[in-house]
């Protein structure tokens, strides 16, 4: 019950914030210059023909008249059609988003199985040397730029041994995790380093702490010492680094998506702000901006049953 | 008490392990090339020699040419000022608006806080490029914008960081003692709390050098970022993409820099996190 | 192909320069003007050609595809994709490229850009005073949905062409279109004019279905195109995928070769060359001189270079203070070594040209005053000009590798002469805001022609309202003078005066130094050695007929 409250209460603020979120977006995107109405058109449209489609498109109306019939239309769940790309923004999103979260969940994926090893590693061995070369390394490969990397990948794996396809999406869904997992692994890449490092600094502290000494000195095995005490609380830090990296991998990763020609979020976004297409825009980040709430609600709960000190208030 | 505290953290920092020199020799390096390239090479970052361009690394010129047969070299190493300024600007001032943010927030509470907790939620909900490529469009693109979108967007992790520390920190013992002495909230605030407090955010900010770097490095990538012909190396590396299975040393070694830089900047952010912790034993 | 090609270029070929000397020569006694007979007398040969050609392929055409049962597909990787497929509203090339597979006009421009060929229409005829056009359409000409090509559907289609569209200034001579019958159109024009025919033969004069195009939503139509080209959109995922299927009804039986066509959109130039040396696509487009040498050493690909009438030119804002002086734009001019961007931008595959017009244009002026690399003569005219230390901010596009390396170069030359440029990288939006409201000062930029013809060039450049004359800010008496000489040539068809004052108004330009011409660039794609028939004309159009992969 009390648990049900919360969550209703935490609903209940993110009203606000969503409604702050069409604001900023909706008058920010119309800060930019340049107009849609010509994007549609193209440059060589007549002056009349373009302030007919503004009219048509209702960008005639003072931006508060637009912003009440927008809120109106959003009322009614309808997001719109896309200026640009002609196709109703639920559906584009739709689309766009399959590419997004299978990357995200590769990614995800990738990370955690190089990540939570490579630092739990580093973190319990007792020889400097590994455990130097394993976090220096990382630092190394985080800060290479990521189509450099990308770039490299597609001319080892997909030029000469055929392994991958390079580039696209494909057809089928077999298709789609070839396709991805050269661009997920580029992504994991930037984020396994930080991962390694937090693990590793985690596992250490925990291995100083009393009741980890004590279990010890219990005689459990270290299979259950690891399995019991350390993972267990490993994973709560992590949890908040993995959650932050799958919000920040959901807005679309535009640098990869545009190496290996991905149809995903980040570039239709980027596209659409180059094009002026408001509609796309406002649609996207609005989705976006709910995703995310969403994901931090979910982790603080599941927080609470991982350990339970941290309070639902 | 304060004494061997004092003496504590001298003795830790006196405990140079192999990780902090190199860290340490590698940032001098890095910073000498970047207040003093001169001492690393005579030549003009920008004098083109469109009759040389594209050579391939050789004595002349160690890091090859690029398209335009600028000496990459040169740039590589002139590049390091821009890069590490975009780093350190981008970093020092959200590090500072966001903790003093954090700061009132969480020591006043209230209001204060409900209004930066709200803000915050509002900007954690939109896709962090998406955001700087729309304040970078409306202000226009030049280096001075992009400082500006970054402060915009990266205030309020420094916010969130302090703020959760300055929690926990107004109700020990040691503020209580402070208030219950007559204390103003401002002395208390900064002498007794911030101290405290902002270790979290310093380790934080070492390693955020580095991240600013690289979103300055793709909105190179997106055009929005340096405008050419500055050698900054996340241009360097985008402009040199299209000869990347041509002519390697255009991105290779801009990138290798970026990666030193990492590194150095990393191990001595890992150091001072140690240091600053003061549990000395790592 | 070839027995069609060589019946069709040896006798029926009339060329539009022919064509219009012949509508106003037509005072000759003979009863209808010798342009008139040219096109039906070769047209029965043509008809000949047609049948005993068809047979040929459809045989081929019928082994081919008994041979291994599939049908033929060709994947063709693109740098961008199209945003509208409405030829009344075409933008970009992207877009007219792909229009002029799935759109057809009542002529079309031969391969080689030189001449017109029959197309949905199979004769003409045009009347002494060269204003009235009767078109005769071709039996058995269908939309890819199996109706018939009417007269109506070209009327509906001109006028929709004329009445808001965006190239409506180029047909602006036509006063009505009729429908005399279902098979024959008239056109009546204003006055005569030399461009008309090329501009029948471009994409803005493309022929849709009235049924189909007067019910649906313009919004629609952009993605939902219907045309009496060789192909048909099967499907169109924007951004990601193009898939064009060959069009059942196409006219011209046995073509097109190819039974599908998938363009994809692969933005990054390593990746999409990559996919054509493992095979994965069949073609590139968009081959910059940096990646031909790498596509030219690999094996089993062949790099193919068209010429085009694409310019690259610097443009100046001569409404800006700085570059009114006509000393400070001439010094300009002489402060860019040109030969050293070709080399270096593009691989000295570029010509260099005097003017924003291409070199094989028909009215191209080969006389005209060219600035030729000085940079003591750009010092000393800026020094007269009192502008020794002078800041300009240079615009590009973000993205642009190609404008990124001009940008560069220009900076370096021109700071030799005391001049301090700024690059600025901005989107495509921006930009063109920039320029409609002449707030830039210099900006990086190209022509294409859509036309063979010289007219839409120098229309679009010396009319004042028009679009790239008003991008350039120009007025003044010499642009007064530029728009009456371009104007008069519009309004006639005699060749001479044409010539004159196409010329004059050449000059004109060229002495202001409006712009730096940089160099006309041709077109590279990069095939598979399997892929034939890959064509492109000058006007960037694809002649994809025979297009095929073994």
């Amino acid at each position: 019950m009390k648990q049900l409250r919360y969550i209703l209460i935490r609903i209940m603020q993110m009203i606000p914030v969503m409604f702050v979120v069409t604001v900023i977006i909706f008058w920010g995107i119309r800060l930019i210059p340049g107009n849609p109405a010509e994007t549609i058109l193209g440059e060589k449209a007549p002056a009349s023909a373009i302030r007919d489609m503004e009219i048509r498109m209702g960008l005639d109306k003072p931006v508060w008249i637009q912003y009440l019939i927008y809120m109106k239309r959003l009322f009614h769940l309808d997001l719109g059609i896309s200026i640009r790309l002609k196709d109703s923004v639920s559906h584009l999103i739709a689309q766009r988003m399959r590419v997004t979260i299978l990357y995200t969940l590769l990614c995800t994926l990738f990370t955690l199985l190089i990540g939570t090893p490579l630092g739990y590693i580093a973190g319990t061995t007792r020889h400097r040397g590994v455990d130097k070369t394993i976090s220096s390394v990382s630092l190394v490969i985080l800060s290479l730029p990521e189509f450099w990397f990308g770039i490299l990948l597609l001319l080892l794996f997909g030029l000469r041994l055929h392994w991958v396809p390079i580039g696209g999406w494909g057809e089928t869904v077999a298709d789609h995790i070839r396709c991805m997992i050269l661009p997920a692994f580029t992504g994991a890449i930037g984020s396994v380093g930080i991962l390694i490092r937090n693990i590793q600094s985690a596992v250490k502290k925990l291995l100083e702490k009393d009741y980890v000494n004590f279990a010890r000195s219990k005689g459990a095995s270290p299979g259950i010492i690891r399995n019991r005490y350390i993972l267990k609380n490993v994973m709560v830090s992590t949890m908040t680094i993995v959650a932050m990296r799958i919000t920040s991998l959901l807005g679309g990763s535009v640098v990869i998506e545009f190496v290996y020609s991905l149809p995903g979020m980040g570039k239709m976004l980027v596209d659409a702000i180059d094009g002026r297409d408001y509609v796309l825009v406002q649609g996207t980040v609005l989705v976006y901006a709910l995703v995310v709430m969403v994901i931090t609600l979910v982790t603080d709960i599941v927080y609470s049953y991982i350990d339970p000190r941290i309070s639902m208030n | 008490m304060l004494r061997s505290r004092i003496a504590k953290k001298i003795r830790g920092a006196g405990k140079l392990d192999a990780g902090t020199i190199i860290g340490l020799v590698l940032l001098v390096l890095v910073l000498l090339a970047a207040f003093f390239p001169r001492i690393y090479t005579r030549r003009d970052p920008y004098e083109q020699d469109l009759l040389n361009a594209l050579l391939a690394p050789s004595g002349e010129h160690p890091f090859g040419t690029d398209q335009y047969g600028r000496d990459v070299f040169a740039r590589v190493v002139y590049g390091t000022r821009v890069d590490l300024l975009i780093g350190f600007i981008a970093m020092i001032v959200p590090f500072l608006t966001g903790s003093l943010v954090g700061l009132i927030a969480g020591y006043y509470g209230g209001l204060a806080d409900a209004i930066v907790m709200r803000v915050q939620d509002v900007m954690t909900a939109f896709p962090f490029t998406v955001l700087i490529i729309a304040i970078m469009s409306i202000l226009g693109p030049n280096i001075s914008n992009l400082y500006i979108a970054v402060w915009l967007v990266g205030w309020k992790d420094y916010a969130k960081l302090v703020r959760s520390e300055v929690l926990t920190e107004k109700n020990l013992d040691y503020v209580q003692a402070a208030r219950v002495l007559g204390f103003s909230n401002f002395r208390i605030c900064v002498r007794h709390i911030l101290p405290n407090a902002i270790n979290g955010a310093i380790v934080y900010a070492v390693s955020d050098i580095m991240m600013c770097m690289l979103v300055g490095a793709s909105m190179s990538f997106l055009g929005l970022g340096v405008q050419p012909p500055i050698p900054e190396w996340g241009a360097i590396i985008t402009e040199g993409r299209q000869f990347i299975l041509t002519a390697w040393w255009i991105c290779a070694f801009p990138g290798l820099a970026l990666a030193i830089t990492g590194t150095a900047l990393s191990l001595v952010g890992e150091s001072a996190a140690r240091f600053l912790t003061n549990d000395g034993r790592g | 192909m070839r027995i069609r090609k060589k019946i069709l270029c040896g006798i029926l070929m009339i060329s539009a320069a022919a064509m219009s000397a012949c509508g106003s020569t037509g005072a000759s006694e003979a009863q209808s003007s010798s342009g008139a007979v040219a096109p039906t007398a070769g047209q029965e040969k043509a008809e000949t050609g047609n049948t005993s050609q068809e047979t040929t392929t459809t045989e081929e055409n019928g082994a081919a595809s008994a041979g291994d049962g599939s049908p033929v597909v060709v994947k063709i990787a693109r740098g961008g994709d199209s945003v509208t497929l409405d030829p009344a509203f075409a933008g970009d090339n992207v877009d007219i490229w792909v229009d002029s597979l799935i759109f057809e006009g009542l002529v079309k421009t031969s391969e080689d850009g030189k001449s017109l060929e029959p197309c949905l229409a199979e004769k003409w005829d045009v009347s002494d005073d060269g204003k009235t056009y009767t078109f005769t359409l071709r039996d058995g000409a269908k939309f890819s949905d199996g109706s018939d090509v009417r007269a109506s559907d070209v009327v509906y289609s001109l006028n929709r062409a004329l009445k808001g569209g965006s190239w409506s200034s180029l047909i602006t001579c036509i006063k009505d279109v009729k429908a005399v019958d279902d098979k024959t159109v008239e056109i009546d024009l204003n006055n005569p004019s030399g461009s008309l025919m090329s501009c029948l033969a471009s994409f803005i004069c493309a022929i849709y279905p009235e049924k189909y195009y007067s019910a649906t939503e313009s919004d629609k139509l952009a993605s939902a195109p219907l045309g009496a080209g060789p192909f048909l959109l099967e499907s169109w995922k924007q951004d990601q995928e193009m898939v064009l299927k060959k069009n059942p009804y196409y006219w011209d039986a046995g073509y097109p070769l190819a039974d599908e066509i998938d363009m994809t959109v692969v933005p990054d130039d390593n990746t999409r060359l990559m996919q054509l040396q493992a095979g994965q696509v069949d073609a590139i487009e968009g081959v910059s001189a940096q990646m031909r040498t790498q596509a030219q050493n690999t094996e089993g690909v062949k790099v193919i270079d068209f010429p085009t009438t694409h310019v690259e030119y610097v443009s100046f804002n001569y409404t800006n203070e700085k570059l009114n002086d006509k000393r400070v734009r001439q010094a300009l001019n002489y402060a860019t070594d040109r030969e050293a961007i070709n080399k270096a931008v593009f691989g000295g595959l570029g010509t260099l040209c005097p003017s924003v017009v291409w070199p094989t244009a028909p009215h191209f002026n080969p006389n005209l005053t060219s600035y030729d690399y000085n940079p003591d003569k750009a010092k000393e005219l800026l020094a007269e000009a009192g502008q020794s230390n002078l800041n300009l901010n240079l615009i590009i596009s973000n993205g642009d590798a190609s404008s990124l390396m001009e940008a560069t170069i220009l900076k370096d030359q021109w700071s030799k002469v005391g001049v301090n440029l700024d690059i600025q990288q901005m989107d495509s939006s921006a930009r063109r805001d920039a320029r409609n409201n002449l707030t830039f000062e210099v900006l990086l930029n190209y022509f294409t022609s859509d036309i063979t013809d010289t007219a839409e060039e120098m229309e679009l450049f010396c009319i004042k309202d028009n679009f790239d004359c008003w991008h350039l800010g120009w007025n003044g008496p010499d642009q007064e003078k530029a728009e009456k000489l371009v104007k008069e040539a519009g309004a006639t068809t005699d060749e001479d005066v044409r010539k004159k004052n196409y010329y004059e108004a050449q000059e004109l330009m060229a002495d202001n130094a409006l712009v730096i011409p940089l160099a006309t660039i041709p077109e590279t794609i990069a095939v598979r050695d399997n892929v034939s028939g890959f064509e492109q004309g000058i006007l960037g159009n694809y002649y994809f007929n025979s297009l095929t992969v073994k």
